[in-house]
């Protein structure tokens, strides 16, 4: 395939352009290096080889020390097909293929035809080899697609502030310690005559605005023409505007869903959908990014998508979520109050009465404890868990009780004083906490679960 | 089976555990309260807040130990300060291990350790060789009628 070739010998220019910014002493040393670049892919393109056999993939290569891997079919968890802008240069797709397992991705064939790519994606799902050929009218219907409007409210409405407040750092690293200084000159020059408190208010305004505009921008280059459908037993999911994906998801590989809904969304009624499957990369964007179900949508359509998928009855929205006893607020503030105070006292000591701002992690801590006291919520109605946590951001887990492996109760010490527990469900690559249940219904949990496999579950819980 | 204890030999093995991370700890403990003449008592009171866990959770800890292979799962109890107890119904057992570290030799214990496709469950550390192997080919037999 010199396609191949060419796509991963222009990764390898993209190497040498640090050369055109190098000053004279280490012209030398990039050069070599930037060589280097030109040549391995080369190698690397030579060495590399995968190959359907029956019910395995095959694939090996290595530039240095040789590798080889195989994966079973049934072992294959997604297939996700990505396409970024230096694929569709060109022409090709990147293929992910994620096992039962792994941390990381299994197997990645950076370049390949599209043709290729639909050869390897019906293997995977079990179909045969040999392309069908479908109208696009007989393809299911979407079980959801997100319109230009919906990414913005969900740009909007979504926390990607953390990003700002890097790239806010990376400026103040480039501007040196008197970057505040500088801002409150120039914001003396433009706006001359105002207080300090203005000038921190019109900033935080700035950043605000800043912030908001990035949000909005990302996601509408991660989620652009966003669908999901069924087709026959597995999810497919498409999205991007600069860089399209395509992942799909074999149904049975569909741990638990995940209903996510921050303040400010749970406000306005709406949700954005997660799935939790075993084998995704463990990087906690991508992951995030990948494993997004459904970005935005009302909250009612939000659940009938997770139990259409589920194969579940649509009444699980409806399914009681009690909270924790209310004696679960004073055991979780307990501890954050103490370490409060001490930080109090010892900034106190420090740096005198000013330090007796630290005191005021105390209150900060006893509303994040109620708050996520507010968020709690579990149910067991037949077939299904339902686990209800978060402060800022409340998550309900929907895990099918028979993707459940092995499960806990526990209690700490303090637990055990205030009568509650917590009860830990396992699932494949990952666990729900039902934190702070009354003990004596996590006891009535515990047991209750531990009859799934005499309920006649046990025909494919995987 | 009703609930078991585990071997009382892993009663010594704990304690032995224990003395091999506290000792040193201690002895950083009473090395660095002489070099900042610390008064003995602060350090004393520093190596006993150590010590003294260490000569109790073993025996805490045998006393909460208890492991069942009932009828349908695997139940253990555990836990200290922490208490635990897990079930793992036999369809979701992947597979099962016996092991035997050098510790374990000297004591003539063998650990059991149980595995599901969410990782390992559980495991049951004191065990005589030939309880554990007959556990072993006991949970080995009934596991995995679920598949993944």
């Amino acid at each position: 395939m010199p396609i191949w070739f060419l796509y991963d010998v222009s990764r390898g220019i993209l190497g040498v352009i640090p050369v055109l910014f190098a000053g004279a002493y280490t012209l030398a040393l990039l050069v070599a290096i930037g060589l280097a670049f030109l040549i391995s892919p080369a190698v690397r393109y030579a060495r590399f080889r995968y190959e359907i056999q029956g019910n395995t993939l095959v694939i090996e290569g290595g530039l240095f020390s040789r590798w080889r891997r195989v994966i079973p079919r049934e072992r294959v968890q997604s297939v996700d097909v990505i396409q970024k802008l230096r694929h569709r240069a060109f022409g090709v797709l990147e293929l992910r293929i994620e096992a039962v397992g792994g941390k990381q991705t299994e197997a990645a064939l950076v370049a390949v035809l599209p043709e290729e790519a639909d050869r390897i994606r019906r293997w995977a799902s079990g179909g045969s080899e040999e392309p069908v050929h479908r109208a696009p009218e007989e393809m299911s219907p979407p079980l959801a697609r997100l319109t230009g409007r919906d990414l913005l409210i969900a740009g909007i409405t979504g926390g990607r502030v953390a990003v700002l407040a890097i790239l806010i750092g990376y400026a103040e690293q480039l501007l040196g310690d008197n970057s505040f200084d500088l801002v409150t000159g120039a914001a003396e020059r433009l706006m001359p005559g105002t207080s300090l408190i203005v000038v921190i208010f019109v900033l935080v305004l700035v950043v605000l605005a800043l912030s908001l505009l990035l949000s909005i921008a990302l996601t509408i280059l991660i989620y652009w023409d966003f669908t999901v459908r069924l087709e026959e037993d597995r999810l497919v999911i498409t999205r991007g505007l600069l860089e399209k994906r395509r992942a799909q998801i074999p149904l049975r590989r569909v741990q638990a869903i995940q209903v996510n809904e921050n303040f400010l969304r749970r406000a306005f009624g709406l949700a954005s959908l997660t799935v939790v499957v075993a084998g995704y990369s463990s990087e906690s964007q991508e992951k995030e990014e990948s494993s997004m179900l459904l970005p935005l949508a009302r909250r009612d359509h939000a659940w009938r998508v997770a139990t259409e998928i589920l194969g579940a009855h649509a009444e699980l929205e409806s399914a009681p979520l009690p909270r924790s006893p209310s004696r679960a607020v004073p055991r979780r503030i307990i501890f954050p109050s103490l370490f409060g105070v001490g930080v109090g006292v010892v900034a106190t000591v420090l740096a005198g009465p000013p330090g007796a701002a630290g005191f005021a992690i105390v209150p900060l801590a006893w509303f994040f404890g109620w708050l996520s006291w507010r968020c709690s919520g579990h149910g067991v109605v037949p077939g299904y868990v339902l686990i209800r946590s978060g402060a800022l951001v409340r998550t309900t887990s929907i895990v099918p009780e028979a993707n459940i492996q092995h499960h806990q109760l526990t209690w700490s010490i303090l637990q055990k004083s205030f009568r509650l527990a917590t009860v830990n469900v396992h699932i494949p690559g990952t666990h729900r906490r039902a934190a702070d249940l009354d003990e004596h219904d996590a006891l009535r949990w515990f047991t209750l679960l531990g009859e799934r496999g005499e309920a006649g579950l046990t025909g494919d819980p995987g | 089976m009703d609930p078991r204890p585990l071997h009382p030999n892993v009663r010594k093995l704990w304690r032995v555990i224990a003395l091999m991370v506290t000792v040193p700890l201690i002895a950083v403990v009473a090395v660095g309260g002489t070099l900042l003449e610390l008064p003995a008592i602060v350090w004393g009171a520093l190596g006993l807040a150590i010590l003294v866990p260490a000569l109790i959770v073993p025996k805490l800890a045998y006393r909460r130990w208890r492991y069942a292979i009932r009828e349908h799962d695997l139940y253990t109890s555990k836990g200290a300060i922490w208490h635990v107890e897990t079930l793992v119904p036999f369809d979701w057992i992947q597979f099962v291990e016996s092991r035997q570290g050098p510790l374990d030799r000297a004591f003539t214990l063998t650990q059991v350790v149980v595995y599901t496709a969410a990782g390992k469950a559980t495991s049951i550390p004191g065990l005589d060789q030939f309880t554990a192997e007959s556990i072993r080919e006991d949970l080995s037999q009934v596991a995995g009628a679920a598949s993944v």
